[in-house]
């Protein structure tokens, strides 16, 4: 009776540090793969924003956004990091997704004009105090619909 | 008389790029990274998503970075992060307002790289502290890279680490800088 209590102690000890381990390393997930939390319209979310950003805060930031809408432009930096803003040419205002890197080529594909539904982590609000118009800022964001 | 008109657009264009020069440069994808090295770890995370503006005229130099914008290689470490230090909910953002305090001695219309000494206030948690910092100011084909490395002590910005993570977290964590502005 003693040994099989051990072994199952040892087997619960042993059980506990393989899930300590896998939470300690566990990576940010793809969020092609993760259900949204809000879906919403790149207009809708704009207006929150611009309505009550402290508002929009409870309501959307660090929450996984699925949004729709026009492209403005697809930004690829230096490094060949793709940044797809969301939005209207004709408002200052847009989103500007980060796009994950696992899904460049997803994003190298799509053209301004066109429209699209992109799936990120809303990282918040960057209010209009430097001139450069404000922008809501989601991250590690995946192509979920292209649209021409 | 053509050829009198080609010579004077030819040199309100150049007059132009020169104006542009000397004007404001802005970025929205610049990196902001931070490193923390204990002997029990390294954490380094980055953010890509750094407003920035400079106004070459005055060397007025503003960045803004959301804190949840700071991707960090675990999962784990990115939560506690946001959740127990930064407390990002609460203090969305960081941010620079400052000089660039030679700005004067910087030739932004021509390709070279200069040392621009930086003076402002930094804002991390709600509480903003007086920071110089050294760095490059790299001038390419009409664009500027600003690099620039500088320490913050984690107990200046009222950051509490838990008792749990103290040896895994350091007291003074390197910043880096890494932004290319374009002309507004």
């Amino acid at each position: 009776m003693i040994l099989p209590l051990t072994v199952l102690v040892v087997l619960g000890v042993l059980f506990g540090i393989w899930k300590g381990l896998g939470e300690y390393n566990r990576k940010n997930e793809d969020l092609a793969h993760v259900k949204a939390d809000v879906k919403i319209s790149t207009a809708k979310l704009i207006h929150d924003y611009e309505a009550n950003d402290s508002l929009a805060n409870e309501n959307y930031l660090g929450k996984v956004i699925e949004v729709n809408g026009n492209i403005k432009k697809v930004e690829r930096d230096e490094k060949g990091f793709y940044t797809v803003v969301l939005g209207d040419t004709l408002v200052h205002s847009s989103i500007r997704c980060s796009v994950d890197t696992v899904h460049n080529a997803d994003a190298a594909d799509l053209r301004a004009g066109s429209s699209t539904t992109l799936r990120g982590a809303c990282t918040g609000f960057n209010k209009d105090d430097m001139g450069l118009g404000s922008d809501v800022i989601l991250n590690r964001c995946a192509v979920i619909i292209k649209k021409d | 008389m053509k050829k009198v008109n080609i010579v004077i657009s030819g040199l309100l264009l150049l007059a132009s790029l020169a104006a542009n020069g000397q004007g404001k440069f802005y970025t929205k994808t610049g990196r902001i990274s931070f490193f923390s090295s204990t002997p029990l770890e390294d954490i380094d995370a980055i953010n890509r998503s750094v407003v920035g503006i400079l106004d070459t005229k005055t060397g007025d130099l503003q960045f803004a970075a959301l804190m949840k914008g700071f991707e960090f290689r675990k999962a784990l470490m990115q939560e506690h992060f946001n959740a127990d230090y930064v407390e990002s909910s609460k203090y969305p953002k960081a941010e620079f307002k400052g000089q660039i305090a030679n700005s004067s001695e910087i030739n932004y219309t021509t390709n070279g790289s200069f040392t621009a000494r930086v003076k402002g206030k930094l804002t991390i948690h709600g509480v903003t502290k007086d920071i110089e910092a050294n760095g490059t100011i790299t001038v390419k084909d009409g664009k500027l890279t600003l690099a620039s490395t500088f320490n913050v002590l984690v107990a200046d910005y009222n950051i509490t680490i838990e008792k749990l993570y103290r040896d895994n977290i350091a007291k003074t964590i390197k910043i880096t800088v890494d932004c290319t502005l374009s002309p507004l």
